[in-house]
């Protein structure tokens, strides 16, 4: 038994490159600021539509927020909107650096604060993508943290974040399934009809109206989804089922992202998905060398 | 290593327990008599259940501290346990011309309309009601110098059940609430009092 948690937990070598993910990583969290780029003021600024002091609110004291530093700041001539700009302009260069290799742990940790501390201080502005974005970039922590051990470490211990990740998305999914499965409306069908009406555009709700007379469509669409979520941490497990799951839970968000279009919320959930469990698909160029090691008893047993 | 892998599994299994008590304890907000007339008799043993996963407060107070650092702290039912046939929003009206908002990106709006679902269920809150409304009139009133007050409007639509939809058509009940008025010194008044409870 104790064997083999440790083999599945410490001894996984199949998985996406850990300098892939670092990347993609990096990568995404510039995109998710450039989204914004436009409005940036609006939303951390001086002229921010819901001011500092309103986010504040709601906020404990042991979560950082810009204000911590806008007082330090003045001091030396520094506004708001410059304190700012100088904590993003750290925040892109921490980027930088963990693309470039450089002081990886370090960047990663930077990078991450400065992240929650961004979401904080938008408090009313953040939705659960922002709070994906922070998780993802907690698990780019532990990740990094692997370049603090020697060459032979690091392979059990980016085995160790893998299997973290995905058994945190496997209580993800399980308590999003179980959240719908215990209402009426995905029961029946009108959840889907009410995501259309309340959160899609005119012409996906126009598109829909015809199909009202076949609710059972409606029906396949709201149990696949809960069964989808509420299995998801059997499913992924499963030799047969694996792939087809991790091909429709894609999916899924790529479906939310373009009818809802809840862009980021889609993209990130495909990253992580895709850090978890992106071997399934096999691609050799995204694979880590150690994939040609014998398999696990768990793996080949389980999964 | 082996200290090392031993700290690292007992960290997971605590990640792990941490999240099972998120997840359960958020059903506990199901108990009350409104919440439970929504529920399905599964629905209804779970949220009644849930109370096995509270913990004493310092327990608690712990998990949320290491919850919201790791951005796990909000729980994941989504769209859940069902979806609110009612969509309202906020528009911004001055000398009867709608004012927009200054974003550009629809990320930006998309940011907005969260702060907005929480502007509504708080709504029936005089003080969190007129601390946003206030925020968000005095950076409209900076954009736009040249007037001095500005009329919320929230507009309610109701969309009638997939069930309904079948038999009758899509039918959307629309109406429009002048909510309340800022000024430029940042009064906010009520102008109906259809926000009563």
């Amino acid at each position: 038994m104790k064997t083999t948690i440790d083999n599945f937990i410490f001894g996984n070598f199949i998985s996406v490159k850990k300098e892939l993910v670092i990347k993609m990583i990096a990568v995404f969290a510039v995109v998710n600021v450039l989204v914004i780029l436009p409005d940036l003021f609006y939303i951390f600024g001086e002229q921010s539509i819901l001011q500092e002091a309103v986010n504040e609110r709601y906020v404990f004291w042991y979560q950082p927020v810009l204000g911590w530093f806008t007082g330090i700041f003045a001091y030396i001539g520094f506004t708001k909107n410059m304190t700012f700009l100088f904590f993003l302009f750290l925040y892109g260069i921490s980027l930088v650096c963990l693309w470039r290799n450089y002081k990886r742990p370090l960047f990663a940790i930077i990078v991450w604060f400065l992240h929650f501390m961004f979401v904080n201080s938008t408090y009313l502005f953040s939705y659960g993508a922002d709070y994906f974005v922070s998780f993802m970039l907690f698990v780019n922590i532990l990740i990094c943290a692997g370049y603090l051990f020697n060459e032979e470490s690091r392979k059990p211990l980016y085995s160790y974040v893998i299997r973290f990740l995905q058994l945190h998305l496997c209580l993800v999914y399980f308590f999003a399934g179980i959240g719908k499965a215990i209402g009426t409306d995905w029961l029946d069908g009108n959840a889907i009809w009410m995501v259309i009406n309340t959160y899609t555009s005119s012409t996906v709700v126009e598109g829909s109206i015809g199909l009202v007379s076949y609710p059972v469509i409606f029906k396949i669409l709201a149990w696949g989804t809960v069964a989808l979520e509420l299995f998801y941490p059997i499913l992924m497990y499963m030799k047969k089922t694996r792939k087809v799951t991790l091909v429709l839970v894609i999916m899924l968000h790529a479906g939310i992202g373009i009818f809802m279009q809840f862009y980021t919320f889609a993209v990130v959930m495909i990253l992580l998905n895709l850090i978890a469990f992106g071997h399934y698909f096999n691609w050799k160029s995204i694979l880590s060398k150690e994939e040609e090691m014998p398999n696990l008893q768990l793996e080949t047993g389980v999964a | 290593m082996k200290t090392t892998k031993k700290i690292l599994l007992g960290y997971l299994t605590v990640h792990l327990l941490f999240m099972l008590i998120i997840g359960f304890a958020s059903f506990t907000s199901f108990q009350d008599e409104e919440s439970q007339a929504k529920l399905n008799p599964v629905g209804k043993f779970i949220a009644n259940k849930a109370s096995l996963f509270e913990t004493p407060k310092p327990v608690t107070d712990f998990i949320f501290f290491y919850a919201k650092y790791t951005g796990t702290n909000r729980g994941y039912s989504f769209f859940s346990p069902n979806i609110s046939p009612i969509k309202v929003s906020m528009r911004f009206m001055a000398d009867g011309e709608e004012i927009q908002l200054p974003f550009k990106s629809p990320e930006s709006f998309l940011k907005f309309r969260s702060a907005n679902l929480h502007f509504n269920s708080n709504i029936f809150d005089v003080e969190e009601r007129e601390v946003i409304l206030k925020s968000i009139s005095s950076s409209l009133f900076s954009d736009h110098q040249d007037i001095d007050k500005i009329d919320i409007y929230l507009d309610l639509y109701r969309f009638n059940t997939l069930e309904s939809a079948a038999v009758d058509g899509h039918q959307v009940m629309y109406k429009e609430i002048l909510g309340f008025s800022t000024t430029k010194n940042k009064e906010v008044a009520m102008q109906t009092n259809s926000f009563k409870k």
